[in-house]
């Protein structure tokens, strides 16, 4: 008992620090806890919105055209199939074909899909969630259900309106609410939308009809992604059998619950052990912490440790009020992060949904919040037995005269004999030179928060402006704009044509389309020649130049078993060739780049591709936009959907005569036409030219809709990481600072007698640290190099990313700024030391 | 005749002790000529050491005017008192106050940086002084926890007086010395006195006392009494102490 009074007594006594070591406690306490309690939860939680959605885990979308009932009975009669269940949806074939237009103004694209209620039941439960009344969603013209990935991630709410343009044609909804989807919830395979049948007839005039047959596979068939390629690749097969002809995966998309899962729940777990690694950061420096305030109690106290020795206390008794001490601020410290978690789980499970897409109940297992509390107990009992066991050292006589350590027979680093400049500075290195432990300590721990902040600072750039610092390692070009074009335009002229515009700087065109190597169909990049693409990069080798060539993601080429220089057989439809692998390329998706010469020999040259388009500086890319859309008009859909167009005699002329052209083309697969009328005066000219596009678009409304989120929210979370780090960096600067000058009150009053401003020794006071801080920031920004590295191969693969790493130049500077800031403000407390102390009246 | 180097008008001071003021100087006019030795003496709670504090800048008065050498230093800053002294103080602490960190030689510099650029002709007079005062020069090198009481109070002039001061503030300086050291200490005093230094310095000490030139006799924060002496030495040193053992008694001290 009387133990404990004195741990009391000494927690009383300093306050501030006591208050510093609880708080270190809790924020690794609460980092260690949302790290355990998050990990597991990333691939869980899309288990239980699956579960409790009652979406079915699989599904086939076939378009209209293609679909035939066999496919269907065979999937119904698949003996491992079970709750099948078959609707209409509506989704275009491409998903750079339909865009939204923000709040804010800005097109992004969001590729969609539209289902009624009716079908929407015989996937899931529909579980829906308004804050509208019934009322006012029986009020609304043209209400839409969209899944919860709209309102997560794009933040919009019930009742407002949404503005989609499908295939050029624009459609207003109003969100009558959110529901949880399992499938159909990313960008890849569309976000579901259920729509009244109205609306769905009116959407059907833009975008194609498909057929979807949803289902359920008995437990134990599939357990990993790789089954559910087997499962797809075996159903492909069978229904290429069927159909008498080669189906693609890219013909018959498939979507399973292993899809879903990819990227985001690996993201969500890389940062969750980036979290986890704060959590030991900061846990080794609550022990450093515990180090220094033991051993400058000891000092401190020495005195009075040698009144309880004489006493007839024995040193243990005495270490135990230290470590006593210690356990009760680490116990209030668990206290605290426990407090600390559970208000700040929510918020992780919402960033974990956004992550995700997907909405879910409950807020992970809070029980697991005992983990750290078993690892971060007995650590604190074990740093501070082992440190107070020096009290030994002091029996009461060396203990009466302050222990031997205050005694200084030391080296006399940097004599002032041989000072030059400031005095301040001079002095502020000696002291630092005498304490080497100490500086070690501190070292250890400005590396480890310089690491964590300049990796934050990195991940954060990675993730800037929506994902806009992927786009040099995207492994595709980023061009100021897309075009896509009608597939009765040859793209060669097209490309030609659009690269003549004054405004141009460049226009390139590239295909896509699938081949399969060994059992893996990876999406095959196809430009004319890679020498003017922009963006595409390879990190060993080079890229395709001959008809025989290939190259792949490294992560893929290992997969697949080759090495550069090694020859593989591609199939494209239907024909095999040999390629030659030679280089590893740069880009998140699993990929392979070969140019249209290679492609021609194991499939038959597509027309259907996307014109990348370089504007020259200074060209605004919005006016441009409107002109191309301008000049080469409206789909031929949309144009043959006709409708009144109004305006000027002319307007109306044209239009008309467009509609003609349109006609033509799609009854006579005609290329090209011209027309020209004449009235009075006047000829109106114009042809297929005005009538050839199909979709403009750009890189970043591409990103926007199939990275943004994640990107926003892992930039936001590295960010307040960043800031977390930066917090400790300068409550451990106070901490020291401040139990500094307690210690040496007496010399800094000395000092200030003699004529030292308060300035003079807060120069020496932050001199005493910046020499260890500079290269421990230093040492800590190149550590960090390999940090985001593994970050980058862990969440997307070898040689995906290239991270801008002249960024950690400046983080370098900053971090050392304010670390001298911190030491500075800091050291302010110097003021307080009064010379009027020394008075001996 | 002597200028006036340091001057008070109605000074003051006041502490404050649980919410109740305690007026330690009480409108206090003291006026020190240089190159006078004065001595301040005075029952224990008398405000001596206020007093040489407040003098030297150390500390604020509450109320009133210090000036030194015509200079009004009262509504200084603590930054700018700071500076002030730099040139213009030395101060000798009863608890002597060496930096335990420093060496001897690197303690003495610490006080001469603050106010000169380094340079030889700086180290070679601290090591001068040093000698001077007996500190040899093995001793240079080793840290205040490895010298006897008397050799670190001379250490603690040295550093108080390698500035040349304006005056030199002393405050008890033997008061934690044996009567040996005591007197070696105040040797180094007389000696600097004679060379012309303003000394300032607080002592209930009459053979400490002895040394000065003028003694200033304080109760309940004023001044009630002061007595003239000769410069040490120069004149009889039993009628000089029966002087002053008379001027006390009849201080009632």
């Amino acid at each position: 008992m009387k133990i404990l009074r004195l741990s009391f007594f000494n927690i009383k006594r300093r306050k501030r620090e006591a208050a510093i070591l609880i708080l270190l406690s809790a924020i690794a306490m609460t980092l260690m806890s949302i790290a355990i309690i998050n990990y597991g939860k990333a691939y869980t939680l899309l288990e239980q919105a699956f579960h409790e959605s009652g979406s079915k885990e699989y599904a086939f979308v076939f378009a209209e055209k293609n679909y035939r009932t066999e496919f269907g009975d065979l999937i119904e009669t698949d003996p491992r199939v079970i709750n099948v269940s078959k609707f209409e949806l509506l989704r275009a074939d491409d998903n750079a074909s339909s865009t939204c237009r923000q709040k804010d103004g800005s097109i992004m694209n969001l590729y969609v899909s539209f289902v009624t209620e009716e079908s929407e039941r015989k996937y899931s439960s529909f579980l829906k969630e308004t804050t509208l009344s019934q009322e006012e969603i029986q009020r609304l013209e043209h209400p839409i259900w969209m899944p919860q990935y709209v309102q997560l991630d794009m933040g919009y709410r019930p009742g407002e309106e949404i503005h989609l343009t499908l295939r050029n044609k624009e459609f207003t909804f109003q969100i009558a609410g959110f529901y949880e989807t399992g499938l159909f919830s990313n960008a890849y395979q569309s976000f579901k939308c259920v729509i009244s049948e109205a609306d769905f007839e009116e959407v059907a005039t833009a975008i194609g009809r498909n057929v979807c047959i949803a289902f359920d596979l008995k437990e134990g068939t599939i357990q990993n992604s790789a089954d559910a390629e087997s499962f797809e690749a075996e159903l492909t097969d069978q229904m290429s059998e069927l159909a008498g002809k080669k189906i693609t995966p890219s013909g018959f998309p498939f979507d399973s619950i292993y899809y879903e899962a990819s990227t985001s729940a690996d993201i969500v777990r890389i940062i969750m052990l980036i979290i986890g690694a704060m959590a030991v950061i900061v846990t080794l420096t609550a022990l450093f912490m515990i180090l220094h305030k033991i051993t400058g109690d000891i000092n401190d106290q020495m005195e009075q440790i040698g009144v309880l020795e004489a006493l007839g206390y024995r040193s243990a008794e005495i270490s135990k009020a230290y470590v006593c001490e210690y356990l009760l601020l680490g116990a209030a410290g668990c206290i605290l992060g426990s407090i600390l978690t559970v208000s700040t789980n929510p918020i992780m499970t919402y960033v974990l949904q956004v992550f995700e897409g997907h909405k879910t109940s409950g807020s992970g297992n809070l029980g697991l919040m005992l983990v750290p509390c078993v690892i971060l107990l007995p650590l604190i009992l074990l740093t501070a037995l082992g440190k107070a066991r020096t009290i030994k050292k002091y029996p009461p006589v060396v203990a009466f005269r302050k222990g031997i350590g205050t005694h200084h027979f030391g080296k006399n680093h940097l004599p002032l004999e041989k000072a030059k400049g400031n005095v301040n500075v001079r002095l502020g290195l000696k002291e630092l030179l005498t304490n080497q432990r100490q500086n070690a300590g501190i070292f250890l721990c400005i590396v480890l928060m310089g690491v964590s902040i300049a990796f934050c600072v990195m991940i954060a750039d990675l993730f800037r402006d929506g994902g806009k610092g992927m786009t040099k390692s995207a492994g595709w070009e980023n061009s100021d704009l897309y075009l896509i074009f009608e597939d009765t335009v040859n793209m060669k002229d097209a490309t030609a044509e659009i690269a003549s515009l004054p405004e141009v700087r460049k226009a390139i065109y590239f295909f896509n389309d699938n081949v399969t190597i060994k059992d893996k169909s990876p999406q095959a990049l196809i430009y004319k020649d890679f020498v003017t693409t922009e963006n595409i990069f390879v990190t060993k080798g080079w890229l395709p130049e001959k008809d025989n060539e290939i190259a792949m993601k490294e992560h893929l080429a290992k997969e697949l078993g080759y090495e550069i220089g090694d020859t593989m057989m591609v199939k494209g439809a239907g024909v095999e060739k040999k390629f030659v692998l030679t280089g590893y390329s740069i880009s998140l998706f699993d990929g392979v780049y070969v140019t249209e010469e290679g492609m021609s020999r194991i499939t038959p040259p597509s027309n259907i591709g996307i014109i990348c388009v370089y504007l020259k500086d200074g060209v605004n890319v919005a006016d441009f936009r409107k002109l191309i859309e301008e000049r080469y008009g409206r789909s031929n859909e949309e144009i043959l959907a006709g409708g009144e167009v109004e305006g000027s005699l002319e307007e109306r002329i044209r239009a008309k005569a467009e509609e003609q052209m349109a006609l033509l083309i799609s009854e006579y697969g005609i290329d090209n036409a011209n027309y020209a009328i004449k009235i009075g005066d006047q000829m109106i000219t114009g042809g297929t030219g005005k009538m050839r596009i199909m979709e403009v678009t750009s890189f970043d409304e591409l990103l926007g809709a199939q990275l943004g989120g994640i990107c926003r929210l892992s930039q936001i979370v590295s960010l307040a990481l960043a800031v977390v780090v930066a917090i400790i960096i300068s409550v451990i600067l106070n901490f020291l600072i401040s139990s500094t000058i307690r210690r040496q009150r007496k010399q800094l009053g000395i000092e200030k007698a003699m004529g030292y401003t308060t300035k003079d020794i807060k120069k020496q006071l932050v001199m005493r640290l910046m020499p260890v801080i500079i290269p421990g920031v230093i040492l800590g920004t190149i550590l960090s190099i390999p940090m985001t590295e593994f970050f980058i191969i862990g969440t997307f693969g070898q040689g995906s990313l290239q991270a801008r790493y002249l960024l950690l130049v400046p983080t370098a500077i900053l971090v050392t700024l304010f670390t001298y800031g911190s030491a500075w403000v800091s050291a302010d407390k110097v003021k307080k030391v009064s010379v009027t102390e020394l008075m001996t009246e | 005749m002597a200028s006036s180097i340091l001057k008070t008008d109605k000074l003051c001071k006041s502490f404050s002790n649980g919410g109740i003021q305690q007026h330690v100087i009480k409108n206090l006019n003291l006026e020190i000529m240089a190159g006078d030795f004065t001595v301040i003496m005075g029952a224990s709670g008398s405000g001596k050491s206020t007093l040489l504090y407040a003098l030297s800048g150390m500390d604020k008065p509450s109320m009133g005017k210090v000036l030194f050498d015509d200079y009004e230093i009262q509504n200084l800053s603590n930054d700018e008192l700071a500076i002030f002294r730099r040139g213009n103080c030395g101060f000798v602490f009863q608890s002597i106050y060496l930096l335990e960190n420093q060496t001897i030689l690197d303690n003495v510099l610490t006080g001469a940086l603050v106010v000169q650029k380094n340079s030889p002709e700086l180290v070679k007079k601290a090591k001068e002084l040093l000698r001077k005062v007996g500190i040899s020069e093995e001793t240079w090198n080793k840290y205040p926890n490895q010298l006897s009481g008397g050799e670190a109070q001379r250490v603690g002039i040295v550093r108080a007086v390698i500035n040349d001061p304006k005056v030199l503030f002393a405050d008890e300086p033997t008061g934690q010395l044996n009567s040996a050291s005591s007197a070696d200490v105040l040797d180094i005093f007389t000696d600097i006195h004679k060379k012309g230094q303003s000394i300032v310095m607080v002592t209930h000490d009459l053979k400490t006392a002895l040394r000065g030139t003028r003694v200033i006799f304080l109760r309940d924060g004023g001044v009630v009494g002061e007595y003239r002496m000769q410069t040490y030495g120069t004149d009889d040193l039993k009628e000089r102490r029966n002087g002053l053992q008379k001027f006390l008694d009849d201080m009632g001290w």
